[in-house]
């Protein structure tokens, strides 16, 4: 009886530590664990790895970032906030940063952005930008927003800028 | 058990009966779907591949197209309308296949909407190209227009789609 005790502690030990005291319990925590993170990653928090050069030095290439899709559900975006914006779907999304409000009219003159003809000043552009341009559609309709990268040093034909729809916005970049 | 075995083989025949008609009769939008991952399938290639190899692969791209097929390229610094034939569809397969060493393509996200009388279907997706090793890559929204000519999907038109424009 005493050697069947000493013989089945490791394994005992073992269950606890794989199972718990109480396996069922253990079950139903691990159920509602997954459930919550695959509700927690699909509906309110999306993790995003970025590619390509348009919103460096903000943010580098290769990391690792999240999109909050709760984040407009009240609000809606404002001038400043970095935001993922989808293709035909979420497999692959923009990220930009909005830099005019629907109603709005966006120029760059001598590289600086104008926004109802007033110079906006943008902390978060750290390379020199050189960009002239009127886009083709300079006043944003009512559910538009102008998006832009933060990396201006690319030539302007290179960057990936323009209008994006409310629609397309999924949520805001944490 | 008779009436066992008898519901069971009942059963049997009607699970073979309906693959039967789902492999000859497609729902129309699984097919496209299919037709749309064999695009990307075909579109891709690899460095290790031979010249015959590379050759009927470039034709078997080439021959997704239907023979009247149009594609407007609208992407910075190229605007272009065409009306290739298969030979020269096959042509720019291989001349791609010279220029890299390798291509993945990728065909995300397709938003499928099939025409009443389910002959034609338009199809929104988001089309990736990378180079294996290489940081190059290309993302793209395209809307394909395929058309069903016996009982098969060929693609009818091609169009790219800017993402950030009001259109």
């Amino acid at each position: 009886m005493q050697d069947e005790t000493v013989n089945s502690k490791p394994c005992s030990w073992l269950w606890v530590i794989i199972f718990g005291r109480s396996p069922r319990r253990t079950a139903i925590r691990v159920v509602v664990l997954i459930v919550a993170a695959v509700i927690t990653f699909k509906y309110v928090i999306r993790p995003v790895r970025v590619s390509g050069p348009s919103m460096s030095p903000t943010y580098r290439e290769n990391s690792i970032k999240f999109v909050n899709r709760l984040a407009y559900s009240r609000d809606e975006p404002q001038r400043g906030d970095v935001v993922a914006i989808r293709f035909t779907g979420e497999s692959i999304m923009l990220m930009k940063r909005v830099v005019a409000l629907p109603g709005e009219r966006v120029e760059f003159i001598n590289g600086k952005l104008h926004v109802n003809h007033r110079v906006q000043d943008e902390p978060y552009v750290k390379r020199p930008c050189y960009w002239n341009f009127v886009p083709e559609h300079p006043v944003l309709g009512p559910d538009e927003y102008y998006v832009v990268g933060d990396n201006r040093s690319m030539r302007e034909e290179d960057h990936t800028k323009g209008v994006a729809r409310r629609s397309k916005i999924v949520g805001k970049i944490l | 058990m008779k009436m066992a075995r008898r519901i069971l083989l009942v059963a049997t025949l009607i699970a073979l009966g309906v693959w039967l008609w789902l492999y000859f009769f497609p729902n129309p939008e699984k097919a496209v779907r299919k037709r749309i991952a064999e695009i990307a399938e075909t579109a891709s290639f690899t460095g290790n591949e031979g010249n015959f190899k590379a050759t009927a692969q470039a034709w078997q791209f080439a021959s997704l197209f239907a023979t009247n097929v149009e594609i407007h390229v609208n992407v910075p610094e190229q605007v272009f309308s065409q009306n290739p034939d298969h030979n020269e569809i096959m042509n720019a397969a291989l001349g791609a296949r010279r220029r890299l060493v390798s291509l993945k393509v990728e065909m995300l996200d397709p938003n499928i909407l099939l025409s009443r009388d389910k002959k034609f279907a338009f199809v929104d997706v988001t089309a990736r190209a990378t180079v294996p090793g290489d940081n190059f890559f290309l993302v793209q929204e395209l809307k394909i227009t395929l058309r069903k000519i016996g009982g098969k999907w060929f693609i009818q038109r091609v169009e790219t789609i800017k993402t950030l424009s009001r259109a």
